[in-house]
């Protein structure tokens, strides 16, 4: 209250004031917080209730009025001290998050743009050979298509795939809900509906009305693996986990190989290249090592709190070649396995005809999961989709 | 309608003592962020691990400032019938019979079962039509659990706080109630909704504070096993558990201790009442794999992170 005489009606001090907050919020801006001008005009009405030469009232009102989330947390609050206190912040926390910000994902973001382009390279030139004549003599090319193995697919073909992936992706969109809406096949009174349409004539002779089940949008949680012996397929991966967030919005996507690394926010964009641009940016890990174990650890965690609940379908892409430890990796799943309504394991090795599921990491999963499936090409991503939704009834 | 607001807190030492009051330590951060809330009239958004304190906030605005708490708990599958309101179609029906049997005109009957007289009311009309001197605390608690329809539709209530109901009309708010949203992380929600919202995000709280509270909510217990109690809950805080205890879990496990007659934390003192805190059989075992004996000793020398190196 106090602050109200002693600060902000003070014109010139008011307009420094406010110069500054918006230098401020074009900071956290560029830092990745989004600060919207209803945020804005709140922290200016706050200010008027508080002493903001009080840094601790100040720090809590630009908290509450500008962000939303904790993950925003530390990012902000070290964007507040060095804004506001740049003397009593630390060199030392200062380069953690610069660095963070500039040099690693520069250098790391340039590697993995290279990675893409050369396996786009690589496919466009293997486009000459055999492959284009038989797609269009031998099959019509949806049938191909749904064949092919995804490791050897062009980007036309790609292309053409990604539609089909939409297709399929629209089947498991659409599921039953709790909610209820008027269905005369439906099997429950619809009390509402009939009192308003019979009042008029009595009680007698109702009109019954029923209702039914509303369609409900799944929840599914996609785990990808993304290490260096999946490397083949990560590029197709990409482009079905793209198709099926623009589809699905309740979807959450996380990608691991030694770490596990949430993008579903990546996703949010209108153009799978922005979303490519996102991905490089927030994945160091790309094409490492792998150690299963430690990354559904940190899934269980921190993201299992954060994102699914009891009716979750997992379903982890993954060849299942490991090199963590077998016994944590176990644990882990069994965690996991109780959390989820179903976990699905999908594996592009599975399509080949030899293939057993022999590795360490395989085995050790095994035991743990609902359904064992291939998906070296669309047409095992179809099965999949059914599947899915076979599940949801 | 503001005015009845702004007439409750002048200052946010005044919400820290009069919380305080009912036994509710609460942070500078927070009480300065309750204070806009009623200040600006805008929804309080608190986010945090389970057993922080989230809906006690609520609970405890609404007794200081003696005001009506309507509570709204969420889940999936959560509609306006259950939110907002509901017609009483028994009620509805009995009473055409009734006109029927009253002789009244054809072209009359039923005219009147969509009136207020038929309405259910549920939490959400409830703080809408609220007319108390003071506005009521509307808790919107687990606000993550409900789905996305509902999200939008609260967010349509926030926003202008006033109902539509098709029979009846548009009802709006006569004062604006203070609304406190609360979520557990489970999922994240959407951001128009959070937008709307002052945020804080409540942490677990540091020692000195989770004293106070202790020394607040169980007045009798002594302070050597106060200060043993919290030591340990920090230190197991810091361990990689599944399900990290929150401040709820303290107090019961004080209130326990206190009524067993323990008033030193032994080996067999935790591991008889352990079940207090710590509520999955994996995060159970994977204690018992400790040295719980060289743990409680070295958090009684006063070196509580040593063992952790």
């Amino acid at each position: 209250m106090t602050s109200q005489n002693n600060t902000f009606n003070d014109s010139k001090d008011n307009r420094y004031l406010l110069d500054q907050i918006i230098r401020f919020t074009r900071q956290l801006h560029d830092s990745g917080i989004n600060v919207n001008l209803t945020n804005l005009i709140d922290l200016f009405d706050g200010i008027k209730y508080i002493d903001i030469a009080n840094p601790d009232d100040f720090y809590a009102t630009s908290c509450a009025t500008l962000i939303s989330s904790h993950h925003d947390l530390a990012l902000f609050d070290h964007l507040f001290n060095s804004f506001w206190y740049p003397d009593k912040t630390e060199d030392k926390i200062l380069k953690q998050f610069t660095d963070n910000d500039s040099d690693d994902s520069g250098t790391l973001e340039k590697e993995n743009r290279k990675e893409i382009t050369q396996q786009e390279q690589k496919s466009q030139n293997k486009k000459p050979d055999k492959t284009q004549a038989n797609s269009q003599t031998a099959y019509s090319p949806n049938e191909y298509l749904m064949k092919k193995d995804l490791g050897l697919m062009s980007p036309d073909e790609m292309e053409q795939a990604r539609s089909l992936i939409e297709e399929l992706i629209t089947i498991i969109a659409n599921i039953q809900n709790r909610r209820r809406k008027k269905n005369n096949k439906g099997h429950e009174l619809f009390f509402r509906e009939m009192l308003r349409r019979n009042a008029s004539h009595g009680s007698d002779g109702m009109e019954i009305l029923f209702r039914k089940k509303r369609i409900k949008k799944t929840r599914l949680i996609l785990l990808c693996d993304v290490s260096g012996s999946m490397e083949r397929y990560s590029r197709f991966l990409i482009h079905i986990i793209y198709a099926m967030y623009q589809e699905l919005k309740q979807l959450e996507v996380a990608v691991f190989s030694t770490h596990m690394n949430v993008i579903t926010d990546c996703l949010n964009t209108d153009k799978i290249d922005d979303s490519l641009d996102n991905i490089t940016r927030t994945v160091h890990d790309w094409a490492g090592g792998t150690n299963i174990g430690q990354c559904i650890q940190e899934f269980n965690q921190y993201l299992s709190q954060e994102m699914s609940s009891s009716n979750t379908i997992i379903v982890i892409l993954s060849d299942g070649w490991d090199r963590g430890d077998a016994s944590k990796m176990a644990d882990e799943m069994k965690h996991l396995h109780n959390y989820a309504h179903k976990i699905l394991w999908l594996n592009p090795l599975m399509g080949h005809d030899e293939y057993q599921p022999l590795c360490q990491g395989m085995q050790t999963a095994l035991p743990y999961i609902d359904y064992f499936m291939p998906a070296h090409n669309l047409e095992s991503f179809a099965r999949l989709i059914k599947q899915i939704r076979l599940l949801w009834q | 309608m503001q005015q009845l607001i702004y007439r409750c807190f002048n200052s946010i030492e005044h919400i820290e003592q009069s919380f305080a009051e009912q036994n509710y330590i609460c942070d500078r951060k927070l009480a300065t962020t309750i204070f806009l809330s009623t200040k600006l009239g805008k929804p309080l958004f608190l986010e945090g691990e389970p057993g922080v304190g989230k809906t006690e906030v609520a609970k405890v605005l609404s007794k200081v400032l003696d005001t009506k708490l309507i509570r709204l708990q969420c889940y999936e599958g959560l509609d306006t019938t259950t939110a907002l309101y509901e017609w009483n179609y028994p009620r509805q029906m009995l009473e055409l019979r009734l006109q029927e049997a009253r002789d009244i005109e054809k072209n009359k009957i039923g005219e009147n079962i969509f009136s207020e007289a038929f309405l259910f009311k549920r939490p959400l009309l409830q703080a809408i039509q609220s007319e108390t001197k003071t506005p009521p605390v509307l808790l919107i608690d687990e606000i993550d659990r409900s789905d996305e329809e509902f999200e939008a539709f609260l967010l349509e209530v926030l926003s202008d706080f006033q109902i539509t109901i098709p029979e009846l009309g548009t009802i709006k708010a006569k004062q604006t109630p203070i609304v406190i949203l609360t979520s557990n992380n489970t999922r994240q929600l959407h951001d128009a909704l959070k937008r709307r919202c002052l945020f804080n995000y409540i942490d677990y709280p540091d020692l000195e504070r989770e004293r106070l509270i202790v020394k607040t909510r169980v007045p009798n217990i002594q302070e050597e096993l106060s200060e043993q109690i919290c030591e340990f809950m920090q230190w197991i805080r810091s361990e990689n558990l599944y399900k990290r205890p929150g401040i709820a879990e303290t107090i019961d496990w004080a209130e326990a201790l206190l009524s067993l007659g323990i008033d030193d934390l032994t080996v067999n003192a935790v591991e008889d009442t352990i079940s207090c805190i710590i509520k999955y059989k994996q995060d159970l075992e994977n204690i018992q794999k400790l040295e719980l004996s060289m743990i409680l000793e070295q958090l009684k020398n006063d070196e509580p992170k040593q063992h952790l190196q």
